[in-house]
């Protein structure tokens, strides 16, 4: 009777947003030709956790995985929260993880406390730290602000890991919408400088070259030195950072860095530090890493309209807009501003109500 | 004119009853002035309580806040007319269309629109008599006109109705008293309106509006009393509901069938397409947004768009409406000869009711070409055609033009824009991988996640020199290959097949860009030029950053004087805090680090600790280092009493600008309260809704108030077939309230209908916009479990687990049978407590076994289980005898289900033993839509079917309550064998005694006479003294007790006493003596 049928997509690319759209659209969803060209086809280790996260975070979500992994069929369920735990595959960091269940958890049946295991911080995808100073910070924007918590209970470098973080996330009813147009002047820049396994003066160094290079800037500055040792170190040696600059109207521009073997926690602190003033100069509300965070939830904001201004559109960023249409049935009205290269996005919200969430 | 229009001044009465009235009114308004000590407050306490009683009564104004989203341009008020049938619903219309726009309508048919003031328009909806059409009405309902046929009282569907209203969200409610004219003489009118009046308002609330209509004329209502009526309908005012306010609705005003002839020739029973036509209501609709039709089901709208309003509002601001604006609209009906069908519009040639098939005269035949043409018309709008074969296809909607802004870049290609000039070897760079990408084969290769390193080296190669340096990609992904290596050599051989946009790896992360070339972002998001990667059959999308993975790539040569822009430390902007106006100069590096030498001082405390915490001796960069010797200098220089290194005058006005900000603030909350905040917050959103409007007019948003035209191509032919212009036809919204799930629901059985419901027995829940029929599962919470309930209790709230589609907790819904068995007809309402996947409702489950075999503590029980597999799942399980005795499953024994279970005690072989547990019943998932539109199929309840079969109840024997039948237990006689009795001692022996059983009775003479009585004297006697005795005893003994008492509580303290010297000096000796320790 309806023409309420399979979103269908190919290709392994944007698997993660494909599959947390579908489980907030309630609209089953099918992947074919995973890396079906390739070598080694089908889908990698990550991204089976990923779907088994999926399905711990959910309740009735069906997944159907062909025999040769090449295809995927999702059949969303209710995302419920609760306890959840999971060893990650170290190669993904627990911020690939991470990000699907900042999706999802606001809007689960109760509080979700996710216990996560694997690598806390990698090149590839946003570290924990990150994810704890800036992108669950953003969710204040849009209405969700107590008990709100990551703990990261045990760093872990790659390649082996062995770091835990503990999620903890609220439920909401409803999103609010936003009129976040006004990026401020940047006034301060946090950061944390971490260590895991090496000599703990190695954060100190790295604290030094950032600050080096930031300090031109803005006086405020002030970087963490956490270094973790013993059990808490994970398996691997390994240190980074993660620079967090916020302005006076609470825009939050990020940029991290973890260190290779063989490199100097000097060009580390320095790289991040040029990172994150490249990030700057690109301005906006939410920066180039927390992009889609800021267009999921003004999507599933009530139906007012949403409105925010973002630095430049990334590749990634176009391609989630575009999924989102497709998901959500919603365009954003995308408005480049000349005066400061920054680009507005407009949208209506899709109206969407936590279902799952008791009532008593 | 105001020279001319003077009135004669009022002259007010002096004397007589009126002025002596005035005067008093007057008197008792200023008795408090007069005399204040008389309204002296007498009591605090009283006062207290009338402050809480004040503070109450205002708190239960309060409603929870609510967004009002009433467009600009209010669409028209849905006036619902509801009754039973014969109830004058029809004339009451017509007399109400005639009052507005002097029309007489033939024939209501659908809605008739009116416009009825200057700000108003009005849709008036006839409600058939009939549940189905009933709930629709109540939910698009902004004003319900409850007719009610006085002579014949109060009827049911009225009741249903007001029960519905209630459970969708209360609109207002009017009552009219229609056939008044009945009642002969006036007493018992004035009785009948009195009691009607009372009767209405203990069901709607106290004071609702109910009207007498006392007779027809000229098949209309009398003109005055309509007149009233419109004019309380004109004043009206509406509160938000929280249902329709946040789904956009419709009621469709007209239904037309697009179908092409062709399609219905081959097939007539093909699914056709149905344009609704009516003004869009609650929130903003858009095409392919999912809608929910009630009685047809869901569907998806094809084609949204908004048509000019055909009963608009004058647009000029006018003193009265003018006769040329009171416009009627109602395609359904017959308004000036001309109606819309389903299929057709028809004009009116003469004869008064015209045939779709009685066409035979010339005219006729050219005015049904006429109407053909007209659907042709329409079809071309919808249809689509390729030019080229894989080409977009062309629609009358696609060769209209978008509206475009800014100047179209030629290629929407992504570029990316660098902050300043120093991206160029890179953006070459992109370009010949970008070549090569087109050279290169599909070969689909694995990207790894990401290969930052080389943006950063790349970044970094391109700082030392400009050359070119591409990104090889690394195509394996072992764990240790994950990081792709750099090869300045090797940048046209990247092998990302996917990559079609972007080549090169800085290219693929750096943003794309916006500015300076200005590329129109909506097309290259959404447009045709993107079109292949966006559509979901496409392959994977234009970028192989699969995810959201960190882009690591920087740019060195960032114009500092650009970034600057970003601080609140910029130099340039003169009003910032401490710039040095000087610092615009042209070394502008220097000036910078010399500028913040007072800004670092300026920040104070918190930086210095900071540098301390982290450690940093900043010894590292050159210009740290001169800030650090500048800062110490500084501060030296600086006058002592002021910390921050600032002049007075400079710490002054910062102050100033701190309580500005700050204060206001406070001052700010302190006003207003939380109440008036959220408001204000929902009414910014409101506000700021309107002011994108305009923004958003490129995206196809239908905004409430437009009166829209909405296409769905896959409607059942029933639809259009059975079509009723009686029932509302209503197109609701639902956003995410699709996927079907277990719903938990709170239920009360409604107080008047004469049953209890029962589990299992299919029902119709009216919920959101929806009407479904589901099979309830009724149950209970004790706080452990939920239990199972054959039926709803009698008057209070239980839960019932249905299956159906999302709903937002808290929405009210009406539950009812779709054949109805009594007068009342809603059997239940309540509200949806949770949407969930599943809920775990248990019931009782009983199993009893008999032993088998019995040793000691242990017992084999049968006839409990099967098989071993059944006790398997039992093991650990805790039974219990009939007498008490408690035990636990231990194993299978043997093949039939025997087990051993082992006891506190012995059990006797008459036990029976029983396992008491809990089962888990499965919810049935039973979702029909009532589809009253199309066709209704549905389930009916098994007494349905077994009257229907003419079926008896199955009458089990086993379940008849029958009088219980003990046979008194006899038990045999203690039988001592004769080998034991030998044994025993004589004592102990069984004797035979012979006894002369029968007794005598005593006849006394007159000696025993005497010496009883004899006996009895001296018994009383006896008695007497030893009682006397006994008390004397018991009252020395208490005092004795007291004595004694006395005398142990004086040695008592007496001891206390000594104890307490003892102890002191041992105390004190003890200290003495480790003090003196303590000493050497």
């Amino acid at each position: 009777m309806s023409k309420r049928d399979v979103i269908q997509f190919e290709g392994h690319q944007f698997l993660k947003q494909r599959l947390v759209f579908s489980i907030l659209s309630q609209r089953p969803v099918r992947i074919d030709n995973i890396r079906s060209n390739d070598t080694n086809p089908g889908l990698r280790d990550y991204e089976i956790s990923l779907l088994r996260l999926l399905e711990k975070a959910t309740n009735g979500t069906r997944i159907v995985i062909s025999h040769t992994g090449s295809s995927v069929v999702l059949r969303p369920g209710m995302i419920t929260g609760g306890r959840i735990e999971m060893d990650c595959p170290v190669s993904r960091g627990i911020g690939y993880y991470l990000e699907a269940l900042v999706a999802l958890a606001p809007f689960g049946k109760e509080q979700m406390v996710a216990t996560l295991r694997g690598v806390t911080m990698n090149n590839t995808d946003l570290s924990v730290d990150t994810i704890r100073t800036a992108t669950l910070v953003n969710y204040r924007n849009f209405g969700i602000e107590e008990g709100v918590e990551l703990r990261i209970t045990k760093r872990g470098a790659p390649p082996k890991g062995g770091g835990e973080v503990r999620f903890i996330c609220p439920v909401v009813r409803a999103v609010k919408p936003i009129q976040f147009i006004d990026a401020g002047k940047i006034r301060r820049i946090r950061g944390i400088s971490y260590a895991t396994r090496v000599s703990p003066q190695t954060a100190n160094r790295m604290v030094e070259a950032a600050r080096g290079e930031l300090n031109k800037f803005i006086p405020d500055i002030y970087i963490y030195t956490d270094v973790y040792k013993g059990a808490e170190s994970g398996f691997s040696p390994g240190f980074g950072i993660s620079l967090v600059a916020e302005s006076t109207t609470g825009v939050l521009m990020t940029a991290e860095l973890c260190a290779e073997p063989g490199e100097a926690p000097e060009d580390i602190g320095r790289d991040a530090a040029k990172m994150l003033l490249t990030e700057i100069s690109r301005g906006g509300c939410f920066d180039s890493s927390h992009q889609w965070l800021a267009l999921l939830l003004m999507v599933l904001g009530p139906e007012h309209a949403s409105k925010t201004r973002i630095g430049k559109l990334t590749p990634f960023t176009i391609q989630y807009l575009r999924d989102i249409k497709e998901f959500f049935n919603i365009a954003f009205k995308i408005r480049p501003d000349p005066e400061d290269n920054t680009v507005i996005m407009t949208c209506m919200g899709s109206g969407y109500i936590n279902v799952g969430k008791k009532t008593t | 004119m105001d020279a001319k229009q003077t009135h004669k001044a009022h002259r007010v009465h002096k004397s007589g009853a009126s002025a002596k009235k005035k005067l008093q009114a007057n008197n008792r308004k200023n008795a408090e002035k007069n005399n204040p000590k008389a309204f002296a407050m007498q009591s605090g306490q009283k006062a207290d309580r009338m402050a809480r009683r004040k503070a109450e009564l205002n708190e239960k104004k309060y409603h929870v806040p609510m967004a009002d989203r009433t467009p600009t341009i209010p669409p028209p008020i849905v006036v619902a007319i509801v009754g039973p049938s014969q109830c004058g619903k029809t004339t009451l219309i017509k007399s109400l269309v005639r009052r507005y726009t002097k029309h007489t309508l033939s024939e209501i048919r659908g809605p008739v629109t009116v416009v009825s003031g200057k700000h108003q328009r009005l849709t008036f909806m006839e409600c058939a008599n009939d549940v189905s059409a009933m709930t629709d009405m109540a939910k698009v309902a902004d004003l319900v006109i409850l007719a009610i046929d006085a002579s014949f009282g109060f009827e049911m569907e009225t009741f249903e109705f007001l029960n519905l209203l209630q459970t969708h969200g209360m609109p207002k409610v009017m009552g009219v008293l229609t056939h008044m004219d009945g009642f002969k003489d006036n007493k018992s009118l004035k009785v009948a309106k009195k009691n009607f009046k009372h009767r209405f308002w203990t069901e709607v609330y106290d004071g609702a509006k109910l009207f007498y209509l006392s007779g027809v004329e000229n098949g209309r209502y009398l003109d005055r009393e309509i007149l009233n009526l419109s004019r309380f309908i004109s004043v009206v005012k509406l509160r938000p509901l929280a249902w329709r306010s946040s789904h956009p609705y419709m009621l469709a005003d007209r239904v037309q069938d697009l179908t092409d002839p062709e399609v219905l020739e081959r097939n007539p029973k093909a699914n056709r397409t149905v344009a609704l036509y009516g003004y869009l209501r609650g929130t903003h609709m858009k095409g392919r947004d999912r809608v929910h039709i009630p009685g047809a089901g869901d569907y998806q709208i094809d084609q949204a768009e908004t048509l000019p309003d055909p009963c608009p509002i004058p647009d000029k601001e006018r003193k009265r409406l003018d006769e040329r604006h009171k416009l009627i609209y109602a395609p359904m009906s017959e308004v000036n000869g001309v109606m819309y069908d389903k299929d057709a519009v028809y004009i009116d040639v003469k004869k008064p009711q015209h045939e779709e098939k009685a066409e035979e005269g010339e005219g006729e035949k050219m005015l049904s070409e006429l109407q053909k043409v007209n659907a042709i018309t329409e079809r071309l709008a919808s249809q689509q055609f390729n030019l080229f074969s894989g080409a977009q296809p062309v629609t009358a909607e696609s060769i209209r033009r978008p509206a475009v802004f800014g100047d179209e870049a030629g290629g929407s290609e992504s570029e990316s824009e660098s902050g300043g000039e120093g991206n160029a070897s890179e953006d070459d760079d992109g370009e010949s991988a970008e070549e090569s990408e087109d050279e290169s084969s599909d070969e689909d290769e694995e990207p790894a996640p990401v290969d930052y390193r080389a943006q950063r080296i790349a970044a970094r190669a391109a700082e030392d020199s400009a050359i070119g340096v591409g990104a090889e990609d690394d195509d394996d992904d072992d764990d240790d290959d994950i990081l792709r290596r750099v090869d300045a050599s090797s940048g046209s051989e990247d092998s990302d097949a996917d990559s079609d946009a972007n080549g090169s790896q800085i290219e693929r992360l750096a943003p794309i860009h916006t500015g300076a070339k200005r590329v129109n972002l909506m097309d290259l998001v959404y447009g045709s030029a993107s079109a292949s990667a966006s559509k979901p059959k496409a392959k994977g999308g234009a970028d192989d950053g699969a995810d959201n993975v960190k882009s690591l790539a920087f740019t060195n040569d960032l114009d500092i004087r650009e970034l600057y822009r970003h601080f609140i430390t910029n130099p340039d902007e003169s009003g910032d805090e401490e710039a040095n106006p000087g610092a615009a100069a042209a070394d502008y590096g220097e000036d910078a680090t010399g500028d913040f030498v007072d800004l670092e001082a300026e920040s104070g405390d918190d930086d210095d600790e900071a540098g301390s915490a982290a450690g940093s001796a900043a010894g590292d960069s050159d210009s740290d280092s001169e800030n650090e010797e500048e800062e110490e200098e500084s501060e030296a220089e600086l006058p002592e009493e002021n910390k921050f290194g600032l002049s007075s005058e400079k710490m002054k006005k910062l102050k100033s600008k701190f309580d500005k900000i700050y204060d206001a603030e406070a001052d700010d909350g302190e006003k207003k309260d939380f109440y008036q905040q959220q408001k204000e917050e929902l009414q910014s959103y409101v506000d700021n809704t309107r002011n994108e409007m305009a923004e958003l007019a490129d995206i196809n948003y239908r905004w409430s108030g437009e009166y829209v035209k909405v296409v769905i191509e896959d409607m059942p032919y029933e639809f259009m077939q059975g079509f009723n212009p009686a029932m509302p036809v209503v197109v609701g919204g639902i956003s995410n309230e699709e996927g079907l799930s277990l719903i938990n629901l709170r239920i009360k059985r409604h107080r008047w209908y004469p049953k209890i419901l029962k589990t299992g027995d299919p029902i119709v829940i009216s919920v959101g916009w929806r009407r479904f029929q589901t099979i309830p599962t009724y149950f209970m919470n004790d706080r452990i479990k939920n239990r199972m309930l054959k039926y709803t209790p009698e008057h209070m709230h239980c839960s019932a687990a249905i299956y159906g589609p999302y709903i937002q907790p808290g929405t009210g819904f009406c539950a009812y049978f779709l054949k109805r068995m009594h007068s009342f007809g809603i059997a239940g309402t309540g509200t949806v407590l949770e949407n969930s996947q599943s809920i775990d409702i248990v019931k009782k489950l009983k199993l009893t076994g008999y032993p088998d075999k019995i040793h000691k503590n242990t017992a084999y029980i049968k006839k409990m289980f099967n098989s071993p597999l059944e006790v398997a799942k039992f093991e650990g399980a805790s039974v219990k005898t009939v007498s008490g005795i408690r035990g636990q499953v231990k194993k299978a024994a043997g093949s039939a289900g025997m087990f051993r279970a082992t006891f506190e005690d012995k059990i006797k072989i008459s036990d029976i033993v029983f396992l008491r547990a809990l089962h888990t019943i499965p919810i049935k998932k039973f979702y029909n839509p009532i589809t009253s539109l199309l066709s209704v199929t549905y389930m009916r309840s098994i007494a349905e079917i077994r009257r229907s079969k003419n079926m008896a109840v199955p009458n089990k024997q086993d379940s008849h309550y029958k009088p219980i039948a003990r046979v008194a237990k006899h038990f045999n006689p203690l039988v001592v064998p004769k080998s034991l009795q030998a044994e025993l001692p004589f004592k102990s022996k069984p004797k035979i005694i012979k006894t002369d059983n029968t007794s005598r009775a005593v006849v006394m003479d007159e000696h025993d006479k005497k010496v009883s009585d004899l006996i009895g004297k001296i018994n009383l006697l006896y008695k007497d003294k030893s009682k006397k005795k006994r008390e004397k005893d018991t009252k020395q003994r208490s005092e004795y007790k007291l004595k004694r008492q006395a005398e142990e509580a004086e040695a008592d303290s007496r001891r206390k006493k000594k104890r307490k010297t003892f102890f002191r000096k041992e105390g004190q000796h003890q200290r003495g003596g480790k003090s003196g320790g303590s000493k050497d």
